[in-house]
């Protein structure tokens, strides 16, 4: 048996969608808890992008960079 | 066949290439951007994977060395502010050598996760399988990635780090663990200590999985440790200096250790020539990392001796080439004694035949200008006559297997030292006599 191998179109377009929106939202967010949260939600996506073929133009930016938390 | 990320595993081969290049090409641009270590030593204009292995040189631990002497901690060796780690590791130490030090980002580490993830799944790991990792927990590496790799897939972990080994072989059995990882060094200890316990692992504990890893071992190792506990032993192996798992032992094909090769290029070079070798010859895997952000790696040469084989001899439908039998043994690890090249995993070999013997230190000693091998070995209950006649089949199988006859010396139960982590069984002694 095989299990599945790769998202459908949809679904990537909507991981990555998700991914841009807590992008956007780190770097504005203030509370420290949210932002811990929004960190390694975006940790974890970008292993999960990365593990589906999927480039990011901004591969090498750390989380939060700038953002002052 | 099932996968952890099927998409990554069996991406078609041109593909697979094709995405490789594409992340070396970014990992150079940043790492020549951000680095100092790395703008010096790589130069512009690599265009083509033809010339990232002509224009980079290759890269040795003394070169990490170095640049952590001028500039601790880290060196000049970073391509991120250090602020952005969220933990610090370091290598073991085993080599002699002082400590390379390494930091990782969070991404870094949900990454090396994911690695551990890929490995444990391909080896039968599931959601809701008790696991129990016995390991340190300190500076080094090790298993530290296999605990939130488990914890990552919903199985339910047991840090066994700072307990006793009768403790562990307690918790074996009563919580029933299914996925148990270590060294094999101290799943031989846990064999010993369940011996005297009266616990037979098999029968009483239900472990399913085994990772072992973090040592070379012989065949013979393995073959003991699964019989004993009742349970398959997969191989898998990472670097600190790399940070990831880039290679596990596959369901398919015993010894079949697969490259996670959309973060890693593995090299094989000729250990003299430097030249690569092709598939199915010995030589020295030099690692590019194509994933890790805070440290990264371009051509470090591990030492490791390695033969690769392309992913069409083995049957699981990965389409990642594999390390047949994984790290066979470390270059830096081989020793002429008397002309004859000797490994530990050598002296473990002829050791393990020996079911008197439950632990070994040997070391390498000149005497009378004569360079010799000297075994310690542990042989509980031999007594009396009993015990010269096993000193003298030992060194009898030393020299028909290896080729030199070693001075063997039986000494108390227990009282060589045990370890959870690299254990290092063959010492040089003959640069400390003459020094």
């Amino acid at each position: 048996m095989t299990n599945d191998s790769s998202l459908t179109p949809e679904q990537r377009d909507r991981l990555l969608e998700s991914y841009r929106t807590l992008v956007d939202l780190a770097g504005t967010c203030r509370v420290p808890a949210v932002f811990a949260a929004l960190r390694g939600a975006l940790a974890e996506l970008r292993v999960a992008l990365d593990g589906q073929g999927v480039e990011l133009d901004d591969y090498y930016r750390p989380v939060g960079a700038g953002a002052g938390n | 066949m099932e996968y952890w990320n099927g998409r990554a595993e069996t991406m078609p081969r041109e593909e697979l290439e094709r995405w490789q290049w594409r992340r070396l090409r970014r990992a150079l641009d940043h790492a020549r951007e951000n680095s100092p270590f790395w703008a010096e030593r790589i130069p512009d204009g690599i265009t083509s994977m033809a010339a990232y292995t002509e224009k980079v040189p290759l890269l040795y631990k003394a070169d990490l060395l170095a640049s952590q002497r001028a500039a601790p901690p880290y060196g000049t060796w970073p391509s991120l502010d250090p602020a952005y780690g969220v933990r610090h590791h370091q290598t073991s130490g085993t080599s002699g050598n002082p400590p390379v030090r390494t930091f990782d980002t969070e991404r870094d580490w949900k990454w090396i996760s994911d690695t551990f993830c890929t490995a444990l799944y391909a080896n039968g790991v599931r959601s809701q399988h008790k696991a129990l990792v016995a390991f340190g927990y300190g500076l080094f590496a090790g298993f530290w990635g296999m605990h939130y790799a488990l914890e990552r897939m919903g199985c339910t972990v047991v840090p066994a780090g700072g307990l006793d080994s009768k403790t562990v072989v307690r918790l074996l059995v009563d919580y029933q663990i299914e996925v148990l990882g270590l060294t094999p060094s101290y799943a031989m200890r846990l064999i010993e200590t369940a011996a005297e316990m009266g616990v037979d692992l098999a029968r009483d504990a239900n472990v399913k999985v085994m990772l072992a890893g973090a040592e070379p071992r012989s065949d013979f190792t393995t073959r003991t440790i699964e019989q004993a506990f009742g349970a398959r032993v997969f191989n898998a192996a990472g670097t600190t200096e790399f940070g990831a798992v880039f290679m596990f032992e596959c369901p398919t094909r015993r010894g079949a250790c697969h490259i996670n090769e959309p973060t890693v290029i593995e090299e094989v070079l000729h250990p003299e020539t430097k030249e690569p070798v092709g598939y199915g010859e010995e030589g020295v895997r030099v690692t590019t990392g194509l994933y890790r952000e805070g440290m990264q790696l371009f051509r470090h040469w591990t030492e490791d001796i390695v033969v690769k084989r392309p992913y069409t001899d083995c049957g699981c439908g990965r389409t990642w080439d594999f390390l047949d039998g994984g790290i066979l043994r470390r270059y830096d690890d081989m020793r002429k004694i008397r002309g004859v090249s000797v490994t530990p995993v050598m002296i473990e070999d002829v050791l393990r035949g020996f079911t008197e013997v439950s632990e070994f230190r040997s070391s390498i000693r000149t005497v009378r200008g004569l360079d010799t091998i000297h075994v310690q070995a542990e042989a509980s209950d031999i007594t009396g006559e009993a015990a010269p006649e096993l000193c003298a089949r030992i060194a009898e199988e030393f020299k028909r297997e290896i080729g030199i006859r070693p001075q063997v010396e039986l000494v108390l139960a227990g009282s060589l030292p045990r370890t959870k982590w690299k254990a290092a069984r063959l010492h040089d002694e003959r640069q400390l006599a003459h020094a």
